[in-house]
């Protein structure tokens, strides 16, 4: 006021100066809280890939109650689709970002319980309570809709209701043209997903309806991009994607989702792929750092080269966990005319896949992750569930990453710690100690090396043989894949294959499997 | 084959109990090529096969991320000669393989300038490795004596018939090795019954066995790695003698005490050397990430996981009773 007087300019009225400023923050206060209903009520959204654990800004509040509401949701989602360890992460993020949110110390202790309780999988009910009370949010993962394959090429095979419904209006008014997705990528033969339908090698074009479509490209399980993509009616719509620097280094990639042959025998609560819904919603610079930055390994990429025509087809397994020797031997007799090489270590796996091979059998995410595409697949009814085992009391799912945990190498130093992030559907990358054999994990509890073991359902058996100590187990609702073949492009697949479908009931049956399907 | 001769086959190799197989190969083609974007684990190692064997272990655990120098290291190694690799190769840490690698390693430490004597160690094939390490700084290893309890748990998952009471003998030098053993075999429920000798009567040795066999009636016998207890004269006059008639199965942990030659070892477990080496990989692994520092909240040893058994199965048929499926789990029988 004293500088005012000075300069001779005619003294302001405060009272105007104060109403400009009510004014300005009523105005303002209506456009942040149009934006918050906007936000809020936006119709089909998909449903997104959120990191768990989003800070907000400590300088924007109405960014905060935002951010907590978003992380409220994922952990609704979560829950719905039983990752109790995200759900637990998103509300106790949701609380951290805005204490005072609704229901989120409710659904923070439904989580947990459910987290603690082995039970809590088969025991929706608490679940539906504490959800009930809440707005219905979008299901993030959609039950797939009744179709007749996965690999039928023909559009969407997974909505959200309220695409369903919106979908069934457009189908009574009047069916609009389809448009073409074209996408081309370099290097070409890249896996190209489009709206979660069974992925075909690139360049891929595609009649779609029009409307947002999501297109994944994936170098065998590594997501190397995700773009949503509109489609409009009778247009035809490019994708062009260069990966060839970002190949040069080599991603890890995740396991892959199970076969959807091996699910045919799955009951209808194990229908929802889990492995694959964790691949998705794992947080990417999680997995990014699980590889060592600057010594991430190349990925080898196997090109398998086929035995020649003089010789006798060769089929390599890898079956790990298990002596290869007796397994080996039955094959070896039952498959005449085809060399048969099993191994169980992955650096005997690898050094297998050097000489020239015609087939190989593992388990289809070994195969993806060597870059090799399963062709035959082995149907069981093994549930493929693992058990988490440890000694004096129960795990803990949501507490497993934060401790050492034992496993059977199945994919090596990088990739394991990946397949097992994902397997518990944890934001944290986990500490693991690989063992050779399924007997090798018993040490590991009795020694206090690791604080649980994860172990195949149908393998338990044997460590329970072999220990008096009581083992307490929860299961992990996610599916290991059973067995697939590969081929060598230009080998004589057609020896080895009928010999594989050959097997007796004995060798079969300690492969787990039950009869073998052409993919 | 020669009973004498068999006799003294095993006791000079059970004198050596870090090298339990036969040579195979000569480690001369071993070649490495060094890349220059990734981090140096040097390996001081001896030319044998078991060495050769926990090398490709690493190697395939650590192969990809980083380069596994190979150094031999044989009698005529110095300090000094020591100093110059590690000056050459500056590597982010050294695994060191059998006893006397690990002393000249120590001595090496000694003298050593500060960035060298922080260098993380990590030591396999060492007898009795936290006995022998004493001195040594920023270490941590995989002992190589296969724990009792995992001999225990193996031999008990292929009989029918009960294994609870095991039967040692021991010189009291031995007393607390022992009760560690005992105390991580009890949570599996086997009782172990030591009785000590002095090693320096070989009645004693022969006395005690048929005392464990008669009157203690355990149910196994387990043979420990002491190379005083098994020299030649005493497997001749008080091992063989003691176990005369013996139908109780007889726990080795040296291959060449099982033979089909000599009444003695029923049960060998013996540590599968690759493995040691993918464990030790990982404890490097696990050292890499936390900033090439060795976790210190323990002593930084660890039992070995994983191991290779060997079993008479003419004995075990003839003597035990046997679950016939689970031979399928051992990786030699020797009949």
């Amino acid at each position: 006021m004293t500088s005012l007087h000075t300069n001779d300019r005619p003294p302001q009225k405060p009272w105007l100066a104060i109403g400009v400023v009510v004014a300005l923050l009523i105005v303002a206060a209506n456009l942040a809280g149009y934006l918050i209903y906007t936000s809020r009520s936006e119709p089909e959204q998909p449903a997104k890939i959120e990191p768990v654990a989003a800070v907000a800004p400590d300088d924007k509040p109405s960014q905060t109650i935002s951010l907590a509401e978003e992380q409220r949701e994922a952990g609704v989602r979560a829950l719905r689709a039983g990752k109790y360890a995200k759900a637990i992460t998103s509300f106790e993020a949701a609380l951290k970002l805005d204490p005072k949110i609704a229901d989120a110390p409710v659904l923070l202790d439904v989580a947990r319980q459910l987290a603690d309780s082995e039970a809590a999988a088969d025991a929706p009910a608490p679940v539906k309570r504490a959800i009930a009370r809440t707005p219905e949010p979008e299901p993030e993962a959609e039950i797939e809709e009744a179709q007749p394959s996965r690999t039928n090429r023909n559009r969407r095979v997974r909505r959200t209701p309220k695409r369903r419904k919106r979908v069934a209006r457009e189908e009574v008014d009047e069916e609009p043209e389809d448009g073409t997705l074209v996408v081309t990528t370099e290097p070409a033969a890249l896996l190209v997903e489009i709206d979660d339908n069974e992925p075909e090698r690139s360049p891929v074009a595609l009649d779609l309806p029009p409307g947002p479509h999501t297109v994944r490209i994936l170098d065998g399980e590594t997501v190397l991009e995700e773009k949503r993509v509109v489609v409009a009616s009778g247009q035809r719509e490019r994708v062009v994607g260069d990966y060839t620097k970002r190949l040069a280094r080599a991603a890890p990639p995740p396991p892959p989702p199970e076969s959807p042959a091996a699910s045919a025998s799955m009951s209808k609560a194990d229908d929802l792929d889990l492995v694959a819904l964790l691949d998705r919603d794992a947080p990417k610079e999680d997995a990014a750092a699980v590889a060592p930055a600057e010594t991430a390994p190349t990925s080898e990429r196997l090109q398998l080269k086929p035995t020649p025509g003089s010789a006798t087809p060769r089929l390599v397994v890898f079956w790990p966990g298990r002596s290869s020797g007796g397994l080996q031997q039955s094959m070896r007799a039952e498959m005449s005319g085809v060399d048969v090489r099993v191994v169980s270590r992955t650096g005997d796996f690898r050094r297998a896949l050097s000489d020239p091979t015609d087939a190989v059998m593992a388990s289809p995410y070994v195969l993806r992750q060597n870059g090799l595409a399963p062709q035959l697949s082995a149907q069981s009814a093994d549930s493929g569930r693992y058990l988490a085992v440890a000694l004096e009391r129960a795990p803990v799912k949501a507490t497993l990453s934060s401790g050492t945990i034992g496993v059977v190498d199945e994919l090596g130093r990088n990739q394991m710690p990946i397949f097992v992030q994902r397997l518990l559907g944890s934001t944290r990358t986990p500490t693991l100690r690989r063992v050779t054999k399924v007997e090798d994990l018993l040490p590991l509890l009795q020694f206090s090396i690791a604080k649980a073991v994860l172990v195949k359902e149908r393998d338990f058996p044997l460590l329970e043989s072999r220990t008096q100590q009581r083992l307490y187990t929860i299961p992990i609702s996610a599916k290991s894949a059973p067995l697939a073949v590969a081929f060598a492009d230009g080998g004589r697949r057609s020896m080895v294959e009928r010999a594989v479908r050959g097997l007796g009931g004995q060798t079969k049956q300690s492969l787990g499997v039950e009869s073998w399907t052409t993919r | 084959m020669n009973r004498a001769l068999a006799l003294c086959v095993a006791a000079t190799v059970a004198a050596c109990a870090a090298k339990t197989k036969e040579p195979t190969s000569s480690f001369s083609d071993l070649t490495f090529k060094r890349r220059s974007d990734v981090p140096a684990i040097l390996t001081l190692m001896p030319d044998s096969p078991s060495a050769r064997a926990t090398y490709d272990g690493l190697v395939d655990e650590l192969g990809s991320d980083f380069d596994l120098v190979p150094r031999i290291v044989g009698s005529d190694m110095t300090v000094e000669g020591l100093t110059a690799i590690m000056t050459k190769e500056r590597p982010k840490a050294v695994v060191v393989m059998n006893n006397p690698t690990l002393r000249l390693y120590r001595s090496f430490q000694q003298t050593a300038r500060p960035e060298y004597r922080r260098l993380p160690v990590v030591a396999v094939l060492t007898s009795f490795l936290r006995e022998t390490s004493g001195g040594m700084e920023n270490l941590a290893g995989v002992i190589y004596e296969v724990p009792l309890v995992t001999s225990l748990v193996n031999l008990r998952s292929i009989l029918k018939q009960p294994l609870k009471r095991v039967g040692v003998l021991h010189r009291p030098l031995f007393a607390n090795f022992i009760k560690e053993q005992a105390r991580l075999a009890a949570t599996e429920g086997f009782e172990i019954v030591g009785i000590e000798v002095t090693g320096k009567s070989r009645s004693q040795v022969r006395n005690g066995l048929r005392e464990l066999r008669g009157d203690l009636n355990v149910d196994a016998i387990w043979v420990l790695n002491d190379n005083v207890l098994l020299d030649r004269n005493t497997l001749r006059k008080g091992w063989l003698p003691g176990l005369q008639g013996n139908r109780t199965p007889v726990i080795v942990n040296v291959r060449s005490l099982l033979s089909r030659d000599i009444d003695f070892g029923t049960f060998a477990v013996l540590p599968d050397h690759s493995a040691l080496g993918s464990q030790a990989g990982q404890l490097i692994g696990s050292i890499a990430s936390s900033g090439w520092k060795i976790d210190t909240s323990g002593d930084g040893f660890e039992y070995p996981l994983s191991v290779e058994k060997v079993l008479d199965v003419t004995f075990a048929r003839r003597y035990l009773e046997i679950e016939e499926q689970q031979l399928a789990t051992i990786d030699q029988l020797v009949e």
